[in-house]
């Protein structure tokens, strides 16, 4: 019990996130710890969708700085509010990025796409084969996400790997719960074929 | 467990999706440092950003009051002429031509009054 107050202590950002994720704790205390709790799931799943890590990051930025326009709103609107804003800049970027592509094929130049040193760097704390495997099912998910339709993958991303329910998905995504349903079902459908090595 | 069968779908389906979460947690958990830096910034300069923009917003209403009490109380300040524009210019007028005929009057009556040269005068001065 004492190790894990002193966990709590030392790692502020990891309380911040049980505080915000656990839909059994209060709402958070202000703006700062919502954002703190919420950045690195926000970061990844941008990640996923994006497959570019500074695209992800530009992404989370924008969508943190047009959320503090709405930080005079209850603190249980953000939640809903804050991954809308961020579905919206995933899709304009997810545009802009195939404009791009095809900009960049027809000029006959390649994107670049290469991994990042930083995520390469070895954890040593962590097994190398076990890092290697979460490493190649990271980009088979990735990959099998971008191949979705749009309202498909954020879908997926919203309800399935963020976990909101529901009502707060179809929030989100501005629809009905009865289309968040039929989204889901038809990503998950079509990530069963996507991710046959995972079965 | 044939390809038909609907409970083996939903398996297959729900341990997809279950992994897809595991790894999504702990891909979110363990970030590597350099990102975890990067977010906490922009964390704070979006917040630096927001604080900025509401200061900014709350000295606009100041701005305007002020501007305001400044411009009352200039109006209030600066002299203020009396006389109403269009009748000032008549009375004046008025003033002045009374003042004129009063001098004619005296000047015609002096005249009237004053005694007259004559050629004998002249000859007994000299």
């Amino acid at each position: 019990m004492t190790d894990a107050t002193d966990l709590m202590a030392d790692h502020p950002v990891l309380l911040a996130t049980l505080a915000v994720d656990d839909t059994t704790c209060a709402p958070p205390r202000d703006i700062e710890q919502f954002l703190a709790g919420i950045e690195r799931r926000a970061f990844r799943l941008a990640e996923l969708a994006l497959g570019h890590r500074e695209d992800a990051l530009d992404a989370v930025q924008d969508a943190m700085i047009k959320l503090m326009q709405y930080r005079e709103r209850p603190a249980l609107e953000w939640t809903p509010l804050f991954w809308s804003i961020l579905r919206r800049q995933l899709t304009d970027r997810h545009r802009r990025n195939a404009v791009k592509r095809r900009v960049m094929g027809f000029l006959g130049r390649k994107d670049d796409d290469r991994d990042d040193p930083l995520e390469m760097l070895p954890d040593p704390f962590e097994d190398p084969a076990r890092r290697h495997a979460d490493s190649a099912a990271w980009k088979d998910l990735g990959r099998a996400l971008r191949a979705l339709p749009r309202r498909q993958r954020e879908c997926f991303l919203l309800r399935e790997l963020q976990g909101l329910n529901v009502a707060e998905t179809a929030s989100a995504m501005g629809c009905s719960d009865g289309s968040v349903k039929t989204h889901l079902s038809r990503a998950m459908s079509a990530l069963r074929t996507h991710l046959e090595d995972w079965r | 467990m044939n390809g038909h069968d609907p409970n083996s779908h939903d398996l297959s389906t729900n341990a997809a999706s279950t992994r897809a979460r595991d790894l999504f947690d702990r891909a979110s958990a363990r970030l590597d440092i350099a990102t975890a830096n990067r977010l906490r910034l922009i964390r704070r300069d979006a917040q630096a950003d927001a604080s900025a923009h509401g200061r900014t917003r709350m000295l606009m209403p100041a701005a305007t009051v002020a501007a305001t009490v400044l411009a009352v109380g200039l109006v209030w300040w600066l002299p203020r002429d009396n006389t109403p524009a269009h009748i000032a210019p008549v009375a004046i007028e008025a003033a002045q031509d009374a003042y004129i005929a009063d001098e004619d009057a005296e000047v015609y009556t002096w005249l009237a009054e004053a005694p007259v040269a004559t050629s004998n005068a002249k000859a007994g001065a000299l």
